[in-house]
């Protein structure tokens, strides 16, 4: 059972004589091939949880499996933050196969699945972007934008994938597409965690997790 | 470096002018600078006064209306956005002014340092990108991504970014903008350093700590020099 468990989480910032605790005391757990949707309102604590799970925020408390460890290669974690982090001097194409540009590079590569190009090329097709793959981020719009960094969170097929609202900058339709490919992946095994506003996403996920102020609840939000 | 003789850069009587709707706005006239190597070069002047401008021209990212631009022997002027964007790859690097706006979130710091040498189509093997890391005093940041690092290591990451892969020219907007006194002291410090190793830098700022470890400036009033 690949994916991974939060236990106790709890993650204080301070901002001036302020101490906020974003995180109190979470727990979550999610095995391969489980579609686990996250909501809560704004400023609820799901961006810290995922930048806890993923290891760019130390827990103040509580411990995580597997250790958040510093790393971790793109097909053990995969991520679709909401800044999307594009690289601006390569093609929309070129910024999906980057996490098999960085493998290519890493000094330790582990698991290597394949070629990823004709599964880059098909995502681009399945969210719209065949025509556009030579374009760079610049010349796409903010809903292209984020598709190609949903198409680069799949393209190794990763074990855990952590996605930071990914339909926020979608139609209806491209919405329903990055679903189905997220819903895709856990078919092949990834573990996929999806913080998300959009209640298709909920009624897609396998589970549905709330967030309120720092803590975690069972089911969608009443 | 890039192995041409001469400046990094240098710009010609060049002209920019910025057009609207309803007005041109004249951002650059007649100026003629070369960028040397292995310097700091300090382009200075108030708000307005076409530094941004230049260095757009200097990193390839605009072209004059007249004139001639040279990168590291390479005529920019006439390259069309993606004639410049394949030069700028390879031969200019772009610090900008907020340190997380010059890396990726999702990338380790080495993985950032061997990505630029890879887009600058060079190789950093691990022992070049530890030893750079070490050089920039990040040598125990090497697995670390950029949420874990202060403001100031972050700009010294992109520092190595830049330099990684021997670009011909780093142009850096106000890099120390967003650093206290002590952060922005060490990212000069490993500025100036590297310019005596060759990089050539040309760093647009208000702020006297750069001035105080440039080599040379270039002074601009109302789009020309003063």
């Amino acid at each position: 059972m690949t994916g991974f468990a939060a236990h106790g989480v709890v993650k204080r910032f301070t901002r001036g004589a302020e101490t906020v605790t974003a995180l109190a005391g979470v727990d979550l757990a999610v095995t391969g091939g489980e579609f686990v949707a996250l909501v809560g309102p704004s400023g609820s604590g799901k961006s810290t949880l995922l930048a806890v799970l993923c290891g760019w925020e130390t827990p103040d408390e509580g411990t995580l499996e597997p250790a958040a460890a510093v790393d971790r290669g793109w097909s053990d974690l995969a991520l679709v933050p909401q800044a999307l982090g594009l690289v601006a001097d390569l093609s929309l194409l070129d910024n999906v196969l980057l996490p098999a540009r960085l493998r290519g590079r890493r000094s330790t590569t582990t698991d290597a699945p394949g070629d990823p190009v004709p599964l880059a090329h098909r995502l681009m097709a399945d969210f719209g972007l065949e025509h556009l793959a030579d374009r760079y981020p610049h010349q796409a719009s903010l809903g292209e934008q984020q598709r190609v960094a949903v198409a680069r969170a799949l393209v190794l097929r990763p074990a855990l994938l952590l996605a930071d609202e990914p339909t926020a900058h979608q139609d209806r339709d491209h919405a329903d597409a990055l679903l189905d490919a997220l819903r895709d992946a856990t078919l092949d095994g990834s573990a996929v965690l999806l913080a998300t506003h959009d209640e298709v996403a909920w009624s897609r996920a396998d589970r549905v997790v709330s967030m309120r102020d720092g803590r975690l609840t069972v089911g969608a939000p009443s | 470096m890039t192995d041409v003789p001469g400046p990094a850069a240098a710009c010609r009587d060049v002209v920019k002018t910025y057009r609207t709707a309803t007005e041109s706005v004249p951002a650059l006239t007649d100026v003629t600078v070369d960028i040397p190597r292995a310097r700091v070069t300090c382009v200075v002047g108030p708000s307005g006064s076409g530094k941004s401008s230049l260095l757009r021209l200097l990193a390839c990212v605009d072209s004059p209306d007249a004139g001639t631009v040279h990168v590291g022997g390479h005529r920019v002027d006439d390259l069309g956005a993606r004639g410049r964007r394949r030069l700028r790859r390879r031969h200019v690097s772009y610090l900008f002014q907020r340190p997380g706006h010059n890396l990726l979130p999702y990338l380790t710091a080495t993985e950032q340092v061997r990505l630029a040498a890879d887009l600058r189509g060079a190789h950093a093997g691990d022992d070049e990108v530890a030893a750079l890391l070490e050089r920039l005093g990040l040598g125990d940041r090497g697995g670390h991504r950029p949420a874990q690092l202060s403001g100031g290591e972050q700009q010294r990451l992109a520092v190595a970014c830049g330099v990684v892969g021997g670009p011909a020219l780093v142009v850096a907007d106000e890099p120390t903008a967003e650093l206290d006194t002590a952060a922005a002291v060490r990212v000069l410090e490993a500025m100036e350093a590297l310019a005596a190793d060759g990089v050539a830098f040309v760093v647009s700022s208000h702020d006297p700590r750069v001035m105080a470890v440039a080599d040379g400036f270039v002074r601009l009033e109302q789009g020309r020099l003063a």
